[in-house]
């Protein structure tokens, strides 16, 4: 980022340290793990937690933000009063998650449908003999070729002793259930998902599992439940990154 | 997911183009993605919802690489970060506000210097939500990602006159709502 304009005009205190606060905050090392497993690329050595960024605000004196700030945030909740006068918010709605059709269930779903966001609960049975039905290209076979070795590496290692070495372990599952996905090896993607299913049943890829889980099902030829599981997926995330493709799911087999 | 590569290697598939595809792709990812993700959180998302809506930027311009002119890049994710973070901000507003009421709560266990930066963010995207979207766009490009009026003209698809006087609004509007807080700082005055 470069210089801030307003600096230069000579700007209040508060005004520098609105700038600065808003200018340096960034996405946390899991966000950008997560959007690049969503996207299918390499994985990322985690980078330790990061040093307070030299940003404007660490230039300026400790007590004369303290003591903007203290004020501030009076102000602040002042503001916040207001804004709530001026409009309420339904409070039901804030924290009310999308309510699921209450009919039985198959158990795969019933499954999917019990577990709380970000918990992945275990993969259904799989048939491997539906790999026939692969798509993949020679390329995405290649890669996921070392799926399964990869899994159980993954798997038979001790539990994560930092949330680094955590997030590494589950972006390198996640990253093999998607190459055996896009190869067609859906016994190979079902067991990357057990896996990760069972190492990490809150891990931070549960949407992207859930996914990885449906299009696994889906490959195996099991459209209508691929397609169950897909709804779910949608009452359950209407709001999810991923509810174009879901949807795609869902709607091929109406 | 398995689904977006599928589409960003396309169909038939050759190997060398599927690379050059997810080598594009992890470029934009690198130079931008952090970028998108300020510019929805200024734009009034929480930071869970701008989590999503940058993902969702992403899964996007993966789907729709080959559309993407080379050179646009920037330009593209822009204009869907917009879209996204509209499309969001009404529902996400009450997650603002949901945690303004936990802010209150449990401001006083937090660690000092995080709760200052927490509430400067906070106050900050009170003031910017006061501001039109337009004038609004314009002063995060500038003041907040540094980018020159050339630049800021160019991203928002308006003439370098427009945009100047974009700026200047927006910086009208921002300072009057810092001086309208400053204010109330003022020794004798009442905050309530």
């Amino acid at each position: 980022m470069s210089d801030l304009k307003l600096v230069a005009d000579q700007p209040t205190p508060l005004e520098r340290l609105l700038l600065d606060a808003a200018a340096n905050e960034s996405p946390s090392a899991e966000q950008r793990m997560r959007v690049r497993a969503a996207l299918g690329l390499a994985a990322m050595t985690v980078p330790p937690p990061a040093v307070a960024p030299a940003g404007r605000a660490a230039l300026l004196g400790k007590a004369a933000i303290g003591g903007v700030i203290a004020a501030s945030a009076i102000v602040a909740l002042m503001l916040s009063g207001a804004l709530h006068r001026a409009a309420p918010a339904p409070k039901a709605a804030l924290v009310a998650a999308p309510t699921v059709a209450p009919s039985p269930l198959p158990a795969p779903q019933a499954q999917l449908a019990a577990t709380a966001e970000p918990v992945v609960s275990p993969l259904p049975p799989v048939e491997p003999a539906s790999d026939a039905a692969s798509t993949g290209t020679s390329a995405l076979r290649s890669t996921a070729k070392s799926v399964s070795s990869v899994s159980k590496t993954v798997t038979s290692t001790p539990a994560p002793a930092d949330s680094a070495t955590d997030l590494s372990e589950q972006l390198l599952l996640i990253d093999a259930a998607r190459a055996a996905v896009a190869a067609g090896n859906s016994s190979a993607a079902s067991q990357a998902l057990s896996s990760y299913g069972s190492k990490f049943p809150h891990g931070s890829f549960g949407q992207e599992a859930a996914v990885l889980r449906i299009e696994t099902v889906d490959l195996q030829g099991n459209h209508g439940q691929a397609a169950a599981l897909a709804r779910t997926f949608l009452a359950q995330h209407p709001n999810s990154p991923h509810v174009s493709l879901v949807q795609r799911i869902a709607d091929r087999a109406q | 997911m398995g689904s977006i590569l599928q589409l960003v290697v396309s169909n038939p598939v050759e190997p060398m183009r599927a690379e050059a595809s997810k080598a594009r792709l992890e470029r934009m990812f690198n130079d931008h993605h952090d970028f998108i993700w300020r510019l929805v959180r200024r734009l009034g998302l929480s930071p869970g919802s701008a989590d999503d809506a940058a993902q969702h930027v992403f899964l996007v311009a993966a789907e729709r690489l080959s559309d993407i002119k080379l050179g646009s890049e920037r330009s593209f994710l822009f204009g869907t970060a917009l879209r996204v973070a509209r499309s969001q901000s009404r529902s996400d507003r009450r997650w603002v506000l949901e945690e303004d009421m936990d802010f209150r709560r449990s401001q006083a266990g937090r660690p000092e210097d995080l709760a200052d930066q927490h509430r400067a963010i906070d106050l900050m995207g009170r003031i910017l939500d006061g501001m039109a979207l337009d004038l609004r766009t314009v002063f995060i490009l500038s003041e907040l990602e540094g980018m020159t009026m050339p630049e800021v003209a160019a991203l928002v698809e308006i003439p370098v006159g427009t945009a100047a006087s974009r700026l200047r609004r927006a910086r009208e509007a921002f300072r009057a709502a810092v001086a309208a807080v400053e204010s109330k700082l003022q020794p004798g005055s009442k905050t309530s």
